[in-house]
């Protein structure tokens, strides 16, 4: 294995750095308001994570290897969990109230989604990606409901008006990633392909990734 | 087993556990539903400040022995929900007046805003709901310093509005005679708050 990194590979190490160091600087200003906290700072501190994870997962290939993360399943239910945790109304309301759990915020988001998703969404098949697409519209869908039907405050800490805005952000996130994927869809086997190659990691960077998608996974150990 | 299937179970039972404490049961998802929760099942003591009433004297916020004190946060210049909460301690006033209840509960309308002052906007909002100033009496934070920790332990957040000047999470709170916050109650839940006097006095 090939230890140098490349240039690609520090590019995103050196962009996962900074936007994490970006949502610590804009904290303040990004919490103030329940759409850039929920809608921007959590996936900016998550993508950041992702962005480290798919490096790490290049240069180590015994972590998108891993055997225990076969199908990546392991790593998307890790995420899974840790995102629902963030969409409980009252973990966003305790990150702004005590400072433990905001630290637990900026630690989690990228350690628990970030990572295992860079390294799990290449090695999932068609199946649990579906599921994991389907599921992210679904929450979202709720969440918006929710938020904009809730005749009370559901976060003590941000106003009536801003949460209907959540609200209506958290549909339109759901309408634009619906019309994504389903465009992505329609394009057809080839390039699907190609998209899952770019979204999991170039493959200049070696490794195993590449080999998972030609493997099916159903074979035995 | 195959490894993997193993490590997605032991995942599944962690997040689960760590779901399931982070909301009490499945009971609590907002913080408004923990804090109510803590106050049936584990209520903590809350701090007794001294306040300035309407009338200018000084009152602790505090339950006499074997009586509760019911509180509400307010700030009098509130065009919406303090209204309300005026309106709903009115309304429960008027009932304790009735009830044999009356004798073991005292209620006060604690204002949060330094603009509120003895003598204008504090005395206008005890007026126009009726405070009899004995069963039910309006009052200020004596000392501003007290107020953040006071609210905190009481679970209410304040944030500034643009449009109104604050919101908040209005509820009636119930102190026992030993200092402990076990009760807090949707403003329109009378009967639940007059069965918790039996409870707790």
């Amino acid at each position: 294995m090939d230890t140098a990194l490349h240039e690609r590979q520090l590019a995103r190490l050196f962009a996962a750095s900074a936007l994490f160091a970006w949502a610590v600087w804009t904290r303040a200003a990004l919490e103030a308001s329940p759409v850039l906290h929920i809608v921007v700072q959590l996936p900016a501190l998550g993508f950041a994570g992702w962005l480290a994870g798919s490096v790490a997962g290049q240069k180590v290939p015994a972590l998108t290897s891993a055997h225990l993360n076969r199908h990546g399943l392991a790593g998307a239910l890790i995420a899974l969990f840790a995102i629902c945790f963030w969409m409980l109304p009252r973990s966003i309301d305790s990150a702004l109230a005590t400072g433990s759990m905001e630290a637990a915020k900026f630690v989690s988001m990228p350690l628990l989604v970030g990572i295992p998703l860079a390294l799990s969404l290449p090695r999932m098949g068609p199946v649990l990606r579906g599921i994991v697409k389907a599921n992210t519209l679904s929450m979202l869908a709720v969440l918006s409901w929710i938020y904009q039907a809730a005749p009370i405050r559901i976060c003590n800490s941000y106003l009536v008006d801003q949460q209907r805005d959540l609200g209506l952000v958290l549909f339109t996130a759901a309408i634009l990633l619906a019309l994504f994927w389903g465009a992505g869809a329609l394009r057809g086997p080839a390039n699907r392909t190609e998209d899952q190659g770019k979204s999991a990691a170039p493959s200049a960077g070696g490794g195993t990734t590449d080999n998972e998608f030609a493997t099916p996974h159903w074979s035995s150990q | 087993m195959r490894g993997y299937i193993l490590a997605a179970i032991m995942i599944v039972a962690a997040g689960a556990a760590t779901i399931w404490a982070a909301t009490d049961g499945l009971r609590a998802f907002t913080a408004e539903g923990a804090r109510r929760l803590q106050a049936l099942e584990r209520p903590a003591r809350v701090p007794q400040p001294m306040l300035t009433d309407m009338t200018g004297g000084s009152l602790p916020l505090a339950a006499e022995p074997g009586k509760v004190l019911l509180v509400e946060f307010i700030f009098a210049t509130c065009p919406t929900i303090c209204r309300e909460a005026g309106d709903a301690f009115s309304r429960l006033s008027a009932r304790l007046d009735a009830s044999r209840l009356g004798a073991r509960a005292r209620m006060v309308s604690v204002s949060f805003d330094p603009k509120d002052r003895i003598g204008d906007t504090l005395s206008d909002y005890g007026q126009s709901h009726n405070a009899d100033g004995k069963r039910w009496t309006i009052a200020r934070f004596t000392d501003f310093a007290q107020r953040d920790a006071t609210l905190a332990a009481y679970g209410v957040t304040v944030i500034p509005d643009p449009l109104f000047g604050y919101q908040h999470n209005a509820a009636i709170h119930m102190v026992n005679d030993q200092g402990r916050l076990v009760g807090i109650f949707n403003l329109e839940d009378e009967a639940g708050v007059l069965e918790a006097i039996g409870r707790n006095s």
